[in-house]
């Protein structure tokens, strides 16, 4: 006996390439959006994340203590140095919100003096503090506040102690980041990456399942495959699998769409660029965790495409899953990153966008993702399993 | 005689949805689409089904052909029961009927190789099928055209060649000649000829009777789900036609004058 599943497979896939429309809506069109929509968002991740070698930083003081404006003068600092007076506060925190200027730092007057005379041991009243102000989404701000406070960082352990940088204060907490909510939009692409890429996965097996299954109800072609001794089981694998194919490809279209898109506005011209921050596991769990992830959009949509009596009817009950999976897909965002215990990697399409934000963050769990995984495979097999049972009721083709 | 269909107490019934049970006018949600059939079909005998529209032909073919099940009774196809082995009985059944159609993205040529392919046939066994019956249907012309594009006598030639891609003992033909036009339903009743003659057994639903008269060994009458009537045709036509025997029957139990 010849293997079926394998049959037809092959013939989904052929269906599907040698459909040019269906082709390119489903496969070449989301690469195309996502390329385009990347390569914008790469021109403004491009701003976050390189600092040109002869940038000089604009670093605005309050009371600068000789002693510290010794240390940051060193030339290959590139800092360039402004003393303000207490007035100026508020304009220079305008500018660093605005992303316009990169770093203010606030000393109490006298600092030198005051350290000179505090005693840790025996000081009634708190240390001298120093403020710095900085905006976290623009590159060069976040720079010049890792290395003020890297030296000043030193300085402290070398004065044993003798002063404190940004305690937390009544008026602003621990926050002395001047980004505004619209900056924090970077920052989320981490998050919103996922949600789009689980979406195209989604949307590339919605538009084949509904067509593949419903469709071939419809036009009356299901039936001639039932009454061949194939097994039911069989052809909804093989359905399930060559539709997979084509949702995966999409998925990989999109994702390089992507990965092109905003690596070319960064300036990295080959793609070979991504291995400088992934390694080879990272990789593998990405396309471990989509080639699941697929399995199961691919999977429920083809048995509810099998209950529906026609395309329409299964592009209808598609849509409620669709608003579902985007919302869950989002999943990383209620939780404000990712968990680090297992229970959430069971959901599915939220241990998917999980682990996709986890993986693209440098954050891997290698056992947690690995259960995400297990657990759409299982998923995807039982839905499988059930929509051969639908094949093998008589509902599916002849209902009226 | 060898019985190669044993159809024994079949009966099927269907439950309707509001809309369904209102536009057939009936006091129950349930329909009855088939009540106690039975009727048996001998080696190389072609075996008639008469009956006017929703009598229930289709519905006895399907469970004969193992796409739906029947709710009792139990039928034998070629030694094998559509209950306990239906992927058996699959295997040796050719099924035909206008509802079941040819995926219009595929050429014919594709199509018999897959469908060989489901049946398990080796590549060698589907290349002699494909010769002859390609041959016999004179497919060759249009066999890399896709279905899409041919007419409705080419792929209704297709069509069969491929029903019968397995070389099937048994082949069963709901409406055969149903919305088709002339030429096209020549060639279904050439083949049915050309198949007879090869000896196979045909299970075959019609409305028209000449169809029957002229190629049927045996009929059974169904109306509302009942064999009225099941002999063979020489039997059933030694003195009135076959017409003449149908409308009488009709008139009996459904008590209408027609
Ligand atoms: N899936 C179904 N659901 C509900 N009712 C059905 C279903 N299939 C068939 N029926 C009903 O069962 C009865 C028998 O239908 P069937 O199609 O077997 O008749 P038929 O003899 O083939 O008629 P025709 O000559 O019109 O093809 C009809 O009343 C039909 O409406
Ligand atoms: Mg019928």
């Amino acid at each position: 006996m010849k293997n079926n599943v394998l049959t037809v497979m092959k013939k989904e896939c052929r269906r599907i390439f040698n459909d040019r429309n269906l082709f390119f809506t489903t496969v070449l069109l989301p690469g195309l959006i996502m390329f385009v929509m990347y390569w914008f968002m790469g021109n403004f991740m491009g701003d976050l994340f390189s600092v040109d070698e002869e940038y000089i930083y604009q670093v605005h003081a309050v009371n600068m203590p000789s002693s510290v404006a010794g240390l940051l003068s060193a030339d290959e600092l590139g800092m360039d140095i402004h003393n303000i007076s207490y007035d100026q506060i508020d304009e220079i925190k305008q500018q660093i919100s605005d992303r316009e200027t990169d770093l203010l730092i606030i000393f109490p007057a006298n600092f030198d003096e005051l350290v000179a005379t505090f005693d840790p041991h025996t000081a009634t009243s708190p240390a001298p503090n120093i403020e710095l102000w900085h905006n976290f989404t623009r590159t060069e701000s976040n720079e010049a506040n890792g290395i003020v406070m890297a030296i000043l960082n030193s300085y402290h352990h070398a004065l044993t102690h003798r002063f404190t940088i940004n305690l937390p204060t009544d008026d602003y907490g621990g926050n002395f980041n001047l980004a505004t909510d619209a900056d924090m939009f970077g920052m989320i692409i981490g998050i919103v990456v996922p949600m789009l890429f689980i979406l195209m996965i989604f949307t590339g097996a919605q538009a084949l399942a509904p067509e593949s299954i419903a469709g071939e109800k419809e036009r009356g072609t299901l039936g001639s495959i039932l009454v061949t001794p194939a097994r039911r089981r069989d052809i909804a694998l093989g359905k399930i699998l060559g539709i997979s194919v084509f949702a995966l490809m999409s998925g990989a279209v999109s994702m390089f769409g992507a990965l092109f898109g905003m690596l070319s506005m960064m300036g990295m011209e080959s793609g070979g660029g991504i291995f400088e921050f992934y390694t080879f596991t990272d990789i593998a769990l990405l396309l471990l965790v989509t080639l699941s992830t697929t399995l199961v959009f691919v999977s429920v949509l083809s048995l509810l495409s099998a209950y529906a009596k026609s395309v329409k009817q299964a592009t209808g009950y598609s849509m409620p899953i669709m608003i579902i999976v985007m919302i869950v897909a989002l999943g990383g965002m209620f939780f404000g990153g990712v968990p680090d215990g297992i229970a959430l990697f069971f959901v599915p399409v939220l241990n998917s966008s999980l682990s996709i934000t986890a993986i693209f963050s440098f954050d891997v769990n290698v056992i947690n993702i690995l259960t995400a995984v297990a657990t759409n495979l299982a998923i995807a097999t039982l839905v499988t399993f059930l929509m051969a049972r639908l094949f093998n009721s008589e509902r599916i083709v002849f209902d009226k | 005689m060898k019985e190669i269909l044993d159809v024994k107490n079949l009966s099927k019934t269907f439950k309707l949805s509001k809309k369904q049970q209102k536009l057939k006018r009936l006091d129950k949600p349930i329909l009855t689409a088939v009540d106690n059939v039975s009727f048996k079909s001998y080696e190389g005998e072609v075996f008639g089904l008469l009956g006017p529209n929703g009598a229930g032909k289709t519905t006895i073919m399907r469970m004969i052909a193992t796409l739906i099940n029947p709710i009792s009774g139990d039928a034998i196809v070629d030694g094998f029961s559509i209950k306990k082995d239906p992927r058996e009985v699959r295997r040796r059944i050719g099924f035909l009927t206008n509802e079941l159609k040819l995926d219009d993205f595929f050429t014919p040529n594709y199509l018999f190789e897959y469908f060989a392919d489901l049946h398990g046939l080796s590549k060698s066994t589907m290349a002699v099928r494909k010769e002859e019956l390609f041959a016999t249907f004179g497919i060759n012309d249009f066999a890399e055209v896709k279905v899409a594009n041919l007419s409705q006598g080419m792929r209704q030639k297709a069509s069969l060649a491929i029903s019968i891609v397995h070389n099937p003992n048994i082949i069963i033909f709901d409406e055969p000649t149903n919305g088709l036009d002339v030429i096209t339903s020549k060639v279904v009743v050439d083949f049915l000829v050309r198949l007879k003659k090869e000896g196979k057994n045909i299970i075959l639903s019609t409305h028209i009777f000449g169809l029957l008269e002229n190629l049927c060994d045996r009929v059974g009458i169904i109306i509302d789900g009942k064999m009225v009537a099941c002999d063979t045709i020489a039997a059933v036509i030694a003195e009135k036609t076959l017409e003449e025997i149908f409308f009488d029957l009709y008139a009996q139990t459904t008590k209408e004058a027609i």
